[in-house]
């Protein structure tokens, strides 16, 4: 028993290693790794990801035959709680954006779980109308536009 | 006396586990804090998600509810609940509750992987390492899962530093610098104290950072006094990342792995003077 876990340990920390150094051994134990078994541990190296990805939208209602058009921004950084959950969500939009950026003319899962999420937020604040979001990156407060979606019904 | 006391593999593993159960709880808390995200209108809705392609062996509705906001919800608290008897259970109970806290921890890791980060990914290599243990019952008075551990911090601190070293901007500072004041991971207080720094602090910080991250291989080999010296600047490397850019799971985390680095030295050193 001892032998067969000392194989099991050993197979386990060399996939460990091999990912780390090995391209092809990191995507193809990636796609298999469903439970985070075999992390990166690059941490913030060679290079890290410096700017931020932000999320602006823009409504635009028609009423009366008056354009009226609304912008709004979905921020997490400047609400910090004890337990900071707000780190997970700003993970969690950064792997989005990442993905929609990519492959920005396709209507990727990112991209439809991003617009899910901005649609309801926009509906919060009763807004009714046309709407489109536009993914940013701010670098150090120098902000440039990545993406900016079709226009879609709200 | 601290490193006659880590020299004892039920020590650590109590140790590990008291660690691993405040990181798990942590990130328990985090998830209810957000549990929003999971339902049909948040960022995460499982609709939507389950059409992503690393998702198609779930696509059965059978999974619906366990991955609704509900599910997760009730995944969390139930994980929150085993917690105490993770902890103080008699051996029987105990492996029961491995078990069950695994399986719980790999769904919820499972369900939320695009907002998690390396130290919940450590969270469940320790749950599955204790898990291997406990199946091979090899926790008597030489447990191999704890070499596994030591070795893992390891290539975890040389991985990383072995890929800053080649970078220019991290031997000077810079990216250290931008690291910290960067929205993204910094605490607004603190940002403005950082950014007023002298540059050639972030210089020596950097270097101290990446040699200590190179040489972490060598650690099972130094001498005690050194080994010490290693692992306490490891603990303010964690503490400082915690506090400064709220990495806090990876306090509990990685803290929790420490000292089986003093436990592979003393079984190193005991083989050498023999």
């Amino acid at each position: 028993m001892k032998i067969l876990e000392q194989i099991l340990l050993s197979c386990w920390l060399m996939g460990i290693l091999m990912i780390q150094f090995h391209e092809r051994t990191h995507s193809f134990i990636k796609k298999w790794d469903h439970f985070g078994l075999c992390p990166s541990f690059h941490l913030f190296s060679p290079k890290p990801f410096l700017a931020i990805y932000l999320i602006r939208y823009k409504i635009t209602t028609i009423k009366q035959n008056e354009e009226i058009t609304m912008e709004d921004q979905l921020n997490y950084w400047d609400k910090p709680d004890l337990i900071d959950a707000n780190q997970k969500i700003i993970k969690c939009i950064n792997n989005l954006c990442k993905n929609s950026i990519t492959t920005p003319a396709l209507i990727n899962t990112s991209f439809a779980l991003l617009l899910n999420h901005v649609k309801n937020d926009a509906r919060k604040k009763s807004h009714t109308g046309k709407i489109q979001f536009f993914i940013l990156t701010d670098n150090f407060g120098e902000k440039s536009l990545k993406f900016s979606s079709k226009v879609y019904d709200l | 006396m601290i490193y006659d006391y880590f020299t004892i593999s039920a020590h650590i593993l109590k140790y590990i586990e008291i660690f691993l159960s405040i990181s798990l709880l942590l990130s328990s808390l985090q998830h209810l804090r957000n549990i929003n995200c999971f339902s049909s209108e948040g960022l995460l809705p499982w609709n939507i998600l389950k059409k992503k392609k690393v998702y198609l062996w779930l696509r059965n509705d059978h999974y619906n509810f366990i991955f609704s906001k509900t599910g997760m919800l009730w995944l969390n608290i139930i994980r929150i609940t085993l917690l105490p008897l993770f902890l103080y259970s008699s051996p029987e109970i105990f492996m029961l509750t491995l078990i069950i806290l695994t399986l719980i921890s790999f769904l919820i890791y499972l369900r939320t992987s695009l907002m998690s980060n390396a130290a919940d990914q450590v969270n469940n290599i320790a749950l599955a390492g204790l898990l291997i243990n406990q199946i091979f019952g090899s926790h008597s008075s030489d447990s191999l899962i704890i070499y596994f551990f030591a070795l893992l911090l390891i290539v975890s601190y040389f991985t990383s530093g072995l890929l800053k070293i080649y970078e220019t901007k991290w031997r000077n500072g810079i990216y250290l610098k931008q690291v910290l004041i960067m929205r993204n991971y910094g605490n607004p207080i603190l940002i403005k104290l950082i950014d007023s720094l002298p540059e050639h602090v972030y210089l020596v910080l950097s270097q101290i950072i990446v040699f200590w991250q190179l040489s972490s291989f060598l650690m099972p080999f130094f001498p005690s006094v050194i080994l010490y010296f290693y692992l306490f600047i490891g603990l303010c490397f964690h503490l400082t990342t915690g506090i400064l850019m709220r990495l806090n799971g990876f306090i509990w985390t990685f803290t929790a792995f420490l000292p089986t680095i003093i436990y592979l030295h003393s079984k190193l050193s005991a083989c050498l003077l023999h």
